[in-house]
Formats: C-alpha cells, structure tokens, sequence
C-alpha cells in the first residue's frame, strides 16, 4: 500500500535569526519583480521591520514552515479592527518549492487565522497586472477582482495596473 | 495662494484645527471619512504634527477661503507617492450637501491642476462610501472614472458598505483642459 505523505506546513512565529532569510527572499529577482517595494533591502531595514513589528497590532507575520523548513513569509496588514478588514501578504521564497500547493495550505492556514481567530471580515490581496501567477492562486481560494487600479505603479520603464481582489468571510470554507 | 473664482485654496495653518475638528465630528463629514471615532484637539494637533514629518510630504493640505477670506472647508493631497506618482483627493466643507455647490467643482480643479501640473502626479484617486450619493454624483460629473467596488469593506449605521474606487490619470486631465 502507498501512503501518502501529508503535507505538514506551519505558520510559526518570525523570531531575529529569520531576518537574513527573509531579506535574501525579498532580494531574489522572482520574489522583487512583484511586489510594490522598489529599493533593496539591507539587514539594518529589515531589522528595523522587525522591532517595530512587535508593539504593532495592525501587522500580523508568520513563516512558513513546510516539513520543518523555512520556505516562506506569510501576514496580515493593514489590520483594521473597526472595519474587521485587512491586507495579504505572503512570499514563498524558495522558488524551487513553487506550484507544488504549499503556498495554497498556508493561504488557507493564514485565510483561517485572519477570519476565525481576528473575526475578520474581509481579507484583501493587491497583485500586479503581469503577476498571473499570483491573481490564478487568489482566484483558486476564492478571491474576486474588486477593482483594476490604472496605471498604478511605475515598475520597468512603463506603468501597471494592480488588481485588488479579496475574499469575504461568508465565502471561506474552513478546510 | 491659489485663487479661483469663487475660491482660494491657502496653506493649512494651526489655528484652523478647531474649526477642523467640529467640521469633522459633524455628521455630514463623519459619515464619509474613514475615521469613525470623535476627533479631540490632540488627534488634531497629532494629525497636524504628523503631515509635516517627511520631506517630500505625504499630505499636502489646504484651507478653502471664500471671497470674503472666511474659511469654509478643508482640501489637499493625501497618501501622495511620489515614486509611483499618485495620490488620494480629501475634500470637505464646513456645510451639508457642499457636493451640489460650483465652489466643491472648482476646489477639485485647482487641486488637480496642483497635483498633474505643479506636482507631475499621473493618477488623482477617491475612494467613497457607496453610502455616500452625493460624493459619487460630483467625481462622476467631473468625469473621474470608476475603477471598481471594494466589497464590504466599511462598517457604518449598522451595516456593510463596499466603498468606490474613482480616479483620474494626467493623460486625460490634460485631454480635457
């Protein structure tokens, strides 16, 4: 008989030694190209991030964790706790791991935390027009286009769209 | 100074934030800004402090004079970008329904012959409450176009809101003039 191995991913809490990981992440070409941050990272702003990510109760951080190895970033921010809404982010960085649905386990892990442990009721993710990648994984999970920012964002040498899609309470099923 | 016809746009200096702060608190404004809690004079004197920290600005704000120099509303560049060259619109008068009046069309104006033409910015934006008619009403009539509707993402009178994306690029700012 063929067992098949369960796939054993984990949000963990991000602790100091993570830091050189995550700016080597944020670093690679695959990873930069889609996000909105334009500069490069040093250690001194991402420990900088780091501090102030502790006292702040609008950004939640965790990583990755997938058979024990640190395979990506993923959080909450923007956490509006009026509004019971927030925003997505989420970095698998090592690129070798994509397309295999581990990304796809820890949205749902993060999905989960976001609209039973905060309540929330709204989660919202922003992706790049070019980023297709990114707006077919959000679509797998549910997530709707609500808006096409035009001409948003100035990333080689001409301007994108960015694509905010989100994802409502009513409509996430728990795995 | 930025003068129109009917009125002038002028720095927005300490001494307004008193008048900031009930125009705010007041219903008509309080139903269509993301805050929701009742403004003291230290969330003022803060918010005050706080938009002149950096250097380019994040918000650049105006007093909106009448003719007869009174100060009647509140206008300006929020959340501006420079690297990616956009910014939100904030706009607010002392009165109800300020969204039918030739004064609310002109300070839009000469906020965004500001922001496309002294600043080079390549996209004005509002995000409105689908609550709030009027304010759809006037950035359609000055033909800002809707980009989308953020679903559920405000809690007002005890219930959801989606809120409305509007904006307009320099490209067709400049087509228009």
């Amino acid at each position: 008989m063929i067992m098949k191995k369960k796939i054993n991913i984990q949000l963990k809490q991000i602790t100091k030694s993570d830091l050189k990981l995550l700016v080597r992440w944020r670093n690679s070409k695959e990873i930069f190209q889609n996000n909105t941050q334009y500069f490069l990272l040093n250690s001194k702003i991402q420990k900088n991030w780091f501090n102030l990510l502790e006292n702040d109760s609008s950004r939640k951080m965790f990583i990755i964790s997938y058979n024990k190895i640190k395979i990506g970033i993923c959080g909450l921010v923007d956490i509006d706790s009026q509004n019971k809404h927030a925003k997505i982010a989420i970095i698998i960085g090592k690129i070798n791991l994509h397309s295999k649905g581990l990304g796809t386990i820890a949205l749902q892990n993060l999905l989960n935390y976001g609209f039973t442990k905060l309540n929330l009721h709204r989660i919202e993710a922003e992706v790049i027009e070019y980023n297709k990648t990114s707006m077919y994984f959000f679509k797998k999970s549910k997530f709707k286009t609500d808006a096409i920012y035009r001409d948003i964002v100035w990333r080689n040498n001409r301007w994108w769209n960015i694509y905010s899609m989100s994802l409502l309470k009513d409509n996430f099923n728990k795995i | 100074m930025f003068e129109g016809k009917l009125v002038i746009l002028r720095a927005l200096e300490k001494e307004d934030l008193s008048s900031l702060k009930e125009w705010r608190n007041s219903l008509h404004v309080r139903k269509s800004t993301r805050e929701y809690k009742l403004l003291n004079m230290i969330n003022q004197k803060n918010w005050f402090e706080s938009i002149h920290q950096t250097n380019p600005p994040k918000d650049i704000m105006f007093g909106i004079l009448n003719k007869r120099k009174k100060l009647i509303g509140v206008a300006g560049l929020t959340y501006i970008d420079w690297k990616n060259r956009h910014s939100e619109i904030s706009i607010y008068f002392s009165t109800n329904n300020w969204q039918v009046k030739s004064e609310a069309i002109e300070v839009i104006n000469l906020i965004m012959e500001y922001g496309f033409e002294e600043l080079n910015l390549n996209r004005l934006y509002v995000e409105i409450f689908s609550l709030m008619k009027e304010n759809i009403k006037l950035f359609t009539k000055m033909k800002f176009i809707k980009e989308g509707q953020l679903r559920e993402k405000v809690w007002r009178q005890n219930k959801w809101w989606d809120t409305l994306i509007f904006s307009k690029l320099a490209k067709e700012y400049k087509k228009l003039k």
